[in-house]
């Protein structure tokens, strides 16, 4: 067969071989159309992990409801602790998703066609468990629609020059396109679904969800369009988000908050978090589900190729922080970057140097990059490096301000960890419902990319004639 | 074709090289007997026409580092004259001696009293950062940054031109390999140097994101010219076939992402300093916010945003090439006045005379003076003829490069 494959001048291989428009359907939506005794065990261990985490996490919010946010580790100095730390974490994953379906589409990457659907939905409930924790954290969370301005009985408005009312927009403008654009993403696969399930329910579910596709010409035309106009929307969410959640530090007058690179350095991070989890799932779920003929080890090289560009925008981001620290000539300043290297927390940043700056070198190596072991390896790196790096710029930051009879040390409590571990039950719980309930990879993506190699194949027999 | 026809065009570049250069010496002679004269705004008429020609030899050294690594279809149709931009690097560098070799007239931090002591040697802001700011360990500086960017453009013709001879895939591999490292090392010295010549100006301030700025700036100055170059030798072949509507669409929607990018680092930096308006940092826009350089700031909000962003964004105006050279062309005259918005203010603004100890020599010109018109006009053509020399010895398009057929005629492009 691979004789007979058409490769580039550098060698590669195309991104799909050896389907056709048929068995390419059928494989992807088998993994949802099976009766459940033929799911994988990876998949029930993978689901009950997140079941039982995700009960941590509803025991963690029910404490803190009834008690109040002193059970986590907050003081004076550090009034924001693991709550931004993990609400940034978040938010950073849900970036790679956006970047995936909007900004590939545009650049017409259609490698991208395997890897969107999944991403799309990592990044909405990444942005589910983001969402938790500023809401949890206002102390009250039913009266979390304070955040909102709307006309009142109290005369109270929020402060629009907050770049923290700012984040109420942007997260919340962001995960209304995001799950605007998934789901109309979605309705061609959902009637594929529906002429496939057999069972009742199933076939009912998918039927109403379809929203009445019939794969009419004039159906696609508007499909195609709305697709465009909501990549074309989501484009600038991606810089939007992580840029406004970046002005909630910059924006202050905190050394190690205060900087002018904060929000294209927090973009790149955003996406390479967001790539490095989704490659976390994609690399055994390819494996487990027998996908590697579609999900390729082409596709892992592109990936870790954006992996790495976003890891070096964010390690020059690093190097900025210090040397601009240091040439601002400005005492705090330059007392934060010394803080940083070699204050009481200075093990978290040279954790974060190995994690997020050296760790991924490895990737320059096409060996490496094409290695799913490797690779699923530095992706964990990565995801902790990331973690590190908001850990780095709120505590070390807020425990040692400006007033030196202030500072004070800062802990996570048992809670703090429990709503943290929580939240990634969630996820989990969410992913892996999402692989069993809807197709995995885009159906019609897929069915797509092989009809144009196919045709752009013809079209280039005819020019040889 | 007749044979008159296929020496048109080396005809014509030759003449337009000459043109250039002849026009650019004469520039260079008035720019020389103005130092003769004492004319104090010498040094910054100098220094916005010496920066602007570097945005185009280092956007040319970027755009091959991006073209290597992205295989974009568009990147063939911009190689040759970002080879030929970048290799300019070497005279420009030459270039900027005289600077060099007079830094006090420019930069505070370089004016020494009589014991040859920094006249911030006092400063508790300045002083700081002199073990950074002095003479000698700018010349290394210069120095460093003079060899990388002119080695990286040097390999990159070099390989290029092997590739051009040979067809060896070997070649673009090299190049390839080569450009990942080029690119980091590109914004790495560009950072430093953008510190080093152009935030210097005013010694006490800073900004993170300043190295970012310029790059893409480089970038709106090296694809404006791109798109005019290109569009004027798609009259005649091989450009004519090769730089086709989807390719023109590609370059226009690149310079419409720039024009963008270049936006949302400037509003990031703006909102920053606005919001904290801390006085060791608001000063940069206080100056440009100055009676005078407000209208200047306004223009170019306008003029490099604004305006280009609304007109760029309709896909008929980036698929119709005379309304996309109208934005390029356009733009490019924007790029003098951001250049001068960059450097002007840092030299020219009373209230920053007031802050520094000691006037420097520049600082007693006038803001806006002949000079740097003739700075840019000199500038402008000197590098255009050493452009143009370069750029004529090689063929106008790789077409030896073994992606160049699927890049310039496949109908998607793959970047």
């Amino acid at each position: 067969m691979s004789s007979e494959v058409k490769r580039d001048p550098d060698g590669q291989l195309p991104y799909i071989s050896g389907h056709d428009l048929e068995s390419v359907s059928n494989k992807i939506a088998a993994v949802t159309l099976r009766p459940m005794r033929e799911m994988p065990k990876f998949w029930y261990a993978g689901l009950f992990i997140g079941v039982l985490l995700l009960q941590l996490l509803f025991y963690a919010i029910y404490k803190l409801i009834v008690t109040g946010t002193y059970i986590w580790g907050l003081n004076i100095p550090v009034g924001w602790g693991f709550a931004i730390i993990n609400f940034v974490w978040w938010i950073g994953i849900g970036h790679a998703g956006t970047l995936i379906s909007a900004i590939l589409f545009l650049f017409k990457q259609d490698w991208r066609t395997s890897i969107s659907r999944f991403a799309e939905a990592m990044t909405l409930f990444a942005v589910v468990c983001a969402g938790l924790f500023p809401l949890l954290h206002v102390g009250r969370p039913w009266l979390v629609y304070w955040l909102f301005p709307y006309p009142n009985t109290m005369g109270m408005w929020p402060q629009f020059r907050s770049p923290l009312l700012w984040d109420v927009f942007a997260v919340s403008t962001y995960a209304t396109v995001s799950i605007l654009f998934w789901f109309t993403g979605l309705v061609p696969d959902l009637a594929t679904m529906r002429a496939r399930a057999t069972d009742v329910w199933a076939k009912k579910i998918y039927h109403g969800m379809s929203l009445g596709w019939t794969g009419s010409a004039r159906h696609w035309h508007r499909y195609e369009i709305a697709y465009l106009l909501l990549a074309g929307l989501s484009t600038p969410l991606v810089l939007s988000v992580h840029s406004i959640v970046s002005l909630d530090f910059a924006v202050s007058l905190e050394p190690g908050w205060h900087t002018t690179i904060f929000p294209p350095y927090f973009v790149a991070g955003a996406i390479f978090a967001g790539f490095a989890m989704v490659l976390t799932f994609m690399i055994p779920v390819r494996h487990i589900f027998g996908m590697k003929d579609l999900l390729t080890e082409r596709h892992l090289n592109n990936m870790c190729k954006v992996m790495l560009f976003s890891g070096l925008i964010v390690a020059y981001g690093y190097m900025m922080e210090l040397f601009f620290g240091w040439y601002s000539g400005s005492v705090f300043e330059r007392f934060m970057v010394l803080n940083r290297l070699l204050g009481p927390y200075d093990y978290t940043y040279w954790l974060l140097i190995l994690c997020n700056v050296l760790v991924p070198q490895a990737l320059w190596s096409y060996k490496v990059r094409t290695n799913p072991i490797a690779v699923f390896i530095i992706c964990q790196f990565i995801s902790v490096g990331m973690w590190l790096e908001r850990f780095v710029i709120v505590i070390i930051s807020l425990h040692r301000d400006f007033l030196d009879s202030s500072w004070a040390m800062y802990a996570g409590t048992r809670w703090d960890w429990a709503m943290y571990v929580g939240t990634m039950g969630l996820f989990l719980t969410l992913v892996f419902l999402f692989i069993r309930t809807l197709p995995f990879i885009a159906i019609f993506e897929m069915r797509e990319l092989i009809h144009k190699d196919e045709h752009h194949d013809d079209e280039h027999h005819d020019d040889e004639h | 074709m007749t044979t008159t026809e296929t020496d048109f065009l080396p005809n014509k570049l030759k003449q337009m090289q000459s043109f250039a250069l002849i026009m650019g010496g004469a520039g260079l002679a008035i720019m020389i007997l103005s130092w003769f004269a004492g004319v104090a705004n010498f040094y910054q008429g100098y220094l916005i026409g010496w920066f602007l020609a570097l945005g185009f030899a280092l956007g040319g050294l970027l755009i091959l580092c991006i073209h290597n690594l992205a295989h974009g279809g568009w990147g063939f149709l911009l190689r040759r004259p970002a080879e030929a931009s970048a290799m300019t690097l070497l005279p420009l560098m030459v270039l900027f001696l005289p600077i060099m070799f007079s830094l006090d007239a420019l930069y505070p931090w370089a004016i020494r009293d009589a014991n040859g002591v920094s006249v911030y040697a006092t400063d508790p802001i300045v002083s700081s950062k002199l073990h950074y700011l002095n003479h000698s360990f700018i010349w290394i500086r210069y120095f460093i940054y003079a060899i990388v960017w002119v080695g990286g453009a040097r390999l990159f013709w070099t390989y290029s031109g092997k590739q051009d001879e040979t067809g060896d895939i070997v070649w673009r591999q090299k190049m390839r390999f080569m450009a990942g490292p080029m690119a980091l090392i590109y914004i790495l010295t560009l950072t430093l140097a953008s510190v080093d010549f152009l935030m210097s100006l005013e010694p006490q301030w800073f900004s993170s994101i300043y190295g970012v700025m310029v790059a893409s700036g480089h970038m709106l100055s090296m694809l404006s010219f791109g798109l005019v170059f290109l569009t004027w030798l798609s009259k005649w072949e091989p450009v004519k076939t090769a730089f086709t509507l989807e390719r023109q669409h590609d370059i226009g929607k690149l310079l419409f992402a720039f024009i963008i990018f270049w936006a949302y680092i400037q509003v990031s930096q703006f909102i920053i300093y606005w919001h904290a308006n801390l006085p060791e940092e608001i000063t940069w826009y206080m100056n440009r916010w100055s009676p005078g350089f407000n209208s200047v700031s306004w223009i170019l909000v306008l003029s490099q945003f604004v305006v280009p962003f609304l007109f760029l964004i309709s896909r008929s105006t980036k698929r119709n090439s005379k309304t996309l050279v109208f934005a390029a062309c356009f733009l490019l005259v924007i790029r003098v006045v951001d250049m001068y918005w960059m450097i002007a203010p840092s030299i020219n603004i009373p209230e920053t005379r007031d802050l520094y100890p000691v006037a420097t020599k520049a600082m007693t010109g006038s803001a806006i003076h002949l000079l740097d018109l003739v700075g840019v006009v000199t500038f402008g053509s000197l590098w255009f003829g050493m452009f143009l020399y370069y750029f004529r010895q090689r063929p106008i398009l790789p077409v030896n490069d073994p992606y160049f057929s699927l890049g310039v005629q496949s109908k998607e492009p793959n970047a």
